[in-house]
């Protein structure tokens, strides 16, 4: 146990929990990667130094600094609260939506409303993970019966051809977009597909409001 | 101190600070909830808490590989005191926010309009959104509720004939006269008019409003 003194505890606490507890004025650390705390000056402090993982929830009452990207994978969602608990919520939905030989041309509706209500569209994107065997050349993307292109228009069926919509919509939302009601996507091509199913990835980013709760 | 081995140590480090320092291979790993670590624990300078970890205080991260600082499996909650902040090497900052009051409108006024204390559609900013709900209803008068901008704006905008009953929500996206489409640019700082179309009689009528926003500051 070198390096230990009666200074340095770790014991239970008042709560039966386990607790370290260093002498005044200095810090705990985790690790060795030569690096120096970023600010942390107290006994009350704790520094990892390389990665760190929680597999349940992360409270912080202060300030989070961060010092690269905030990266939510898929499952995750980016929510504000406020006193009354209206809220708003950066999300994503998702889908591969295939488009079956002899059909394209009237268009094709996503299974679920990729567009929510009370929502801000801020963008679509998409890409061709299955060409279609022949016929079809181009497809459009957009909300049903709102905008048949918004999203994309004219955009070719090749294998991994992408797209976004506030570059290749038609023009028709020169930014992010009001959505009021829950929206289905639509995708029409110029042709109906033959030979082979068509089928692409499409996501919408948005933002979801929700009012005051009380 | 059972457990403990003489590889396994706590002591001063040479900053003068306590210091947990497994040996090689091992990460330092608080409960035992039976989750295995995921591929970002590999190290000695890892730390692993299976169960929740709370800061009482500020939170730093500095992540070390191009994409990821803190990734996340499971939901962002910002509670009603946290905005977010995107901020560049010069100070220049995107605030991701939300604002929020209650405007009384007083027996014997709202026909012609009652104007909101803060403001609520600060600039320069996008407006993403304006939500309201009736907290509590007049006791007479008042049927229908117009909310709209001061100045730039129309009485309208954010809220077109809606009803005043308790509870009651609106959105604009949904709810206005339908002239913002989608978010819309906000250059100065504006307050919002509640316009009732008759005075609010009998008790007062109290309105919650929240405006959701995105506000740019320049470098510094």
């Amino acid at each position: 146990m070198s390096g230990l003194t009666t200074s340095c505890r770790i014991r239970p606490n008042a709560l039966g929990d386990w607790q370290i507890l260093p002498p005044a004025g200095q810090i705990t650390q985790i690790g060795d990667a030569g690096l120096t705390a970023n600010g942390l000056i107290s006994q009350d402090d704790f520094f990892v130094t390389g990665n760190m993982e929680v597999r349940d929830e992360l409270y912080v009452t202060g300030v989070t600094t961060l010092f690269n990207d905030l990266w939510l994978e898929p499952a995750a969602n980016l929510r504000m609260y406020g006193q009354h608990n209206e809220s708003t919520r950066y999300a994503r939905t998702s889908e591969q939506i295939t488009i079956p030989v002899g059909q394209g041309l009237a268009g094709i509706l996503s299974a679920g409303n990729m567009c929510p209500n009370h929502s801000v569209i801020l963008g679509a994107v998409g890409r061709v993970i299955q060409a279609p065997g022949g016929g079809a050349t181009l497809f459009d993307v957009g909300r049903n019966l709102v905008g048949p292109a918004e999203f994309a228009n004219n955009v070719a069926v090749a294998l991994n051809t992408t797209f976004t919509s506030p570059a290749d919509g038609d023009g028709s939302n020169a930014g992010p977009v009001h959505n009021a009601a829950d929206t289905k996507i639509k995708i029409t091509t110029d042709a109906n597909v033959t030979g082979t199913d068509m089928e692409l990835r499409i996501a919408v980013f948005y933002m979801r409001m929700y009012p005051p709760e009380s | 101190m059972i457990g403990l081995t003489t590889s396994h140590k706590v002591k001063p480090n040479a900053a003068g600070d306590w210091q947990i320092m497994p040996p090689p291979g091992i990460f330092t790993q608080i409960g035992n909830a039976g989750g295995p670590a995921s591929g970002l624990i590999l190290g000695p300078d890892d730390f692993h808490g299976s169960g929740k970890v709370e800061a009482n205080n500020n939170l730093c991260l500095i992540g070390v590989t191009p994409t990821e600082a803190l990734r996340l499996a499971s939901h962002l909650d910002l509670d009603a005191e946290a905005d977010m902040i995107v901020e560049e090497a010069r100070g220049g900052r995107l605030f991701s926010a939300k604002i929020t009051e209650e405007v009384t409108i007083p027996i014997g006024q709202g026909a012609a309009g009652v104007w909101g204390a803060e403001a609520m559609n600060p600039g320069p900013a996008i407006i993403l959104s304006v939500m309201s709900r009736i907290t509590q209803a007049p006791g007479g008068g008042a049927t229908l509720l117009d909310i709209g901008r001061w100045g730039p704006g129309n009485p309208d905008e954010y809220l077109s004939n809606g009803t005043v009953n308790l509870g009651d929500t609106s959105d604009s996206a949904t709810d206005g006269d339908g002239v913002n489409a989608g978010p819309v640019y906000q250059d100065i700082d504006t307050v919002l008019l509640y316009t009732t179309n008759n005075n609010v009689t009998i008790s007062d009528m109290k309105v919650r409003l929240t405006t959701y926003y995105m506000e740019f500051f320049p470098p510094t």
